[in-house]
């Protein structure tokens, strides 16, 4: 009884780790580049919804198509002012983490300036409330969520593989420059890859409002969470990110039922280093360069 | 068709080309013969602009390609064949030759056509092209490259890796393409094959054009026999 409780919290908390985690390596798997700050628009995707949430009770399913375009639109800010300059240069890779994790402090510390250090939680009427699927019990506000996280999952996967849009994307991260001869602007999609990818964390972030409160520092815990998920399941392999976002969902789940739930990082951590001495390119990668 | 003068291309402090000028006439193959690191691989990218040059022009069809972005270029008919293939090899065959037709969609007689021409493809289109043959990757790539419509195909070293009877299939492939009324450019390094048939010739070496002949002088000439034929 208990395993099957595990398994199905766990396939819970693994769905939304996987939409966390599914922006951040789009953008790897598309630009190449590695996003330091991830985890603070997620950051900045909760805020707005506990701020949307509190003026207007709208349910979070709904405030989060809001929010998808708005996080867009500062993803594109970010893009042209951070992102943009670096591309072409000698060192992108380099350069880009440098000027990520700088925007990091800079979000944080934004965060911290205009909305204090409090730790803020929205209570929605399904708050602390389960329901019962046979013998387990399950709670409403994450089973809510796991559902948007994979209907979003679901839909940005058939635009990637069944769209000639998506085909684009695809064509642009396996091969830049032969895209160019392919006629593709590799400028627009490089520009529209990061957006998304921004929109997807925010929307997360959104999305877990309901679960986890907010504070400046969010975005540290749920960073560091996406990086594990995804290299674990292996760079820019889109697949590898679900896989990876449900097994740190499984064995943190467990961890926490069966050992304690301080541990519950532990685990997922020291799980994440034997995949790395096994198979260092993540579980689903193939030549990856880390 | 295609006029290229006074073309001067550097990486960085690198001098690549220099003072290049050369022309292809309207439903011609033309030859671009060179050793290694002679620049004919630069050229091709600059006239598809992925490389920027420092000076000159490329005219095309009385438009300079040098103002048009290189992602319009192959919409104006400039496609290339890159070397190595460059295909998509996590795509099928089918989405590598679509991802090629352009804002109108994939035209279907051009479609079928490219699989007649090259019937491997048709029954491989569902496949991976990462797990294709060379000889296979190269049609694919060639077939992606007529997917796009072009006025003027080029391709660089379509032979490479082949096993001579391929290399023979390739050949055959650019004359009929000919025959439909695509001009082509290419670089190779089969002098006798290439030459045999194109209408003309350029030997590029060191950044500079030395030599420019119709086919079958350039197979007499004493100096593309010696060096190039080793006759």
């Amino acid at each position: 009884m208990i395993v099957l409780q595990i398994l199905a919290s766990g396939i819970l908390l693994g769905g939304i780790y996987a939409l966390i985690s599914v922006g951040l390596n789009l953008i790897f798997g598309v630009i190449k580049i590695v996003n330091m700050a991830h985890g603070e628009f997620l950051m900045i995707g909760m805020y707005a919804a506990y701020f949307i949430y509190t003026a207007t009770q709208i349910n979070v399913g709904l405030i989060s198509i809001i929010i998808f375009p708005l996080m867009m639109v500062l993803g594109y800010i970010i893009y042209r002012l951070v992102i943009k300059p670096l591309l072409g240069t000698a060192e992108t890779e380099t350069n880009t983490i440098l000027a990520t994790s700088g925007l990091t402090f800079v979000l944080q510390n934004l965060a911290l300036m205009l909305w204090t250090a409090d730790y803020r939680a929205i209570k929605t009427p399904t708050s602390s409330q389960s329901f019962s699927l046979g013998k387990i019990m399950l709670s409403v506000d994450r089973t809510y969520a796991f559902l948007i996280c994979l209907v979003l999952v679901i839909v940005l996967y058939y635009i990637l593989m069944r769209t000639r849009f998506g085909a684009k994307v695809r064509a642009v991260s396996q091969d830049k420059n032969a895209a160019i001869l392919m006629g593709i602007n590799v400028n627009f999609i490089y520009a529209l890859t990061f957006c998304v990818g921004i929109a997807l964390v925010g929307v997360a972030g959104a999305i877990i409002t309901p679960i986890f409160s907010v504070y400046p520092s969010v975005g540290v815990f749920f960073g560091t969470a996406s990086f594990i998920v995804v290299v674990l399941g292996g760079l820019g392999s889109f697949t590898g990110a679900l896989l990876g976002g449900l097994i740190i969902g499984l064995v943190e789940t467990a961890a926490g039922v069966l050992a304690s739930a301080e541990l519950a990082q532990v685990f997922s951590l020291l799980l994440f280093l034997l995949v790395l001495f096994v198979k260092p390119q993540g579980l689903l990668g193939k030549n990856a360069r880390v | 068709m295609l006029k290229i003068e006074n073309l001067n291309v550097a990486y960085g402090d690198t001098q690549v080309l220099w003072d290049l000028s050369l022309h292809v006439k309207e439903n011609e193959i033309v030859t671009l013969l060179g050793p290694n690191g002679a620049g004919k691989t630069t050229l091709l990218h600059t006239i598809c602009g992925l490389v920027s040059p420092l000076s000159g022009s490329i005219i095309f069809q009385g438009k300079n390609l040098l103002d048009i972005k290189p992602y319009h270029r192959p919409e104006n008919g400039v496609v290339l064949v890159p070397e190595g293939r460059k295909l998509f090899p996590k795509m099928t065959v089918q989405e590598n030759l679509s991802i090629a037709a352009g804002k109108a969609g994939v035209d279907k007689d051009t479609q079928d056509w490219v699989f007649e021409l090259m019937p491997r493809l048709a029954e491989r289109r569902k496949q991976l092209c990462g797990t294709l043959s060379g000889g296979e990757q190269q049609m694919c790539a060639i077939g992606r490259g007529i997917m796009a419509k072009p006025k003027l195909l080029m391709l660089d070293e379509p032979s490479l890796g082949l096993a001579p009877l391929i290399v023979e299939q390739v050949f055959d492939i650019l004359t009929k393409l000919k025959q439909t009324g695509i001009t082509i450019f290419f670089v190779e390094q089969f002098v006798e094959q290439s030459l045999g048939i194109s209408e003309r010739g350029y030997l590029l070496e060191d950044g500079r054009i030395v030599l420019e002949e119709d086919s079958e002088t350039m197979l007499g000439n004493d100096y593309v026999k010696q060096v190039y034929l080793g006759i």
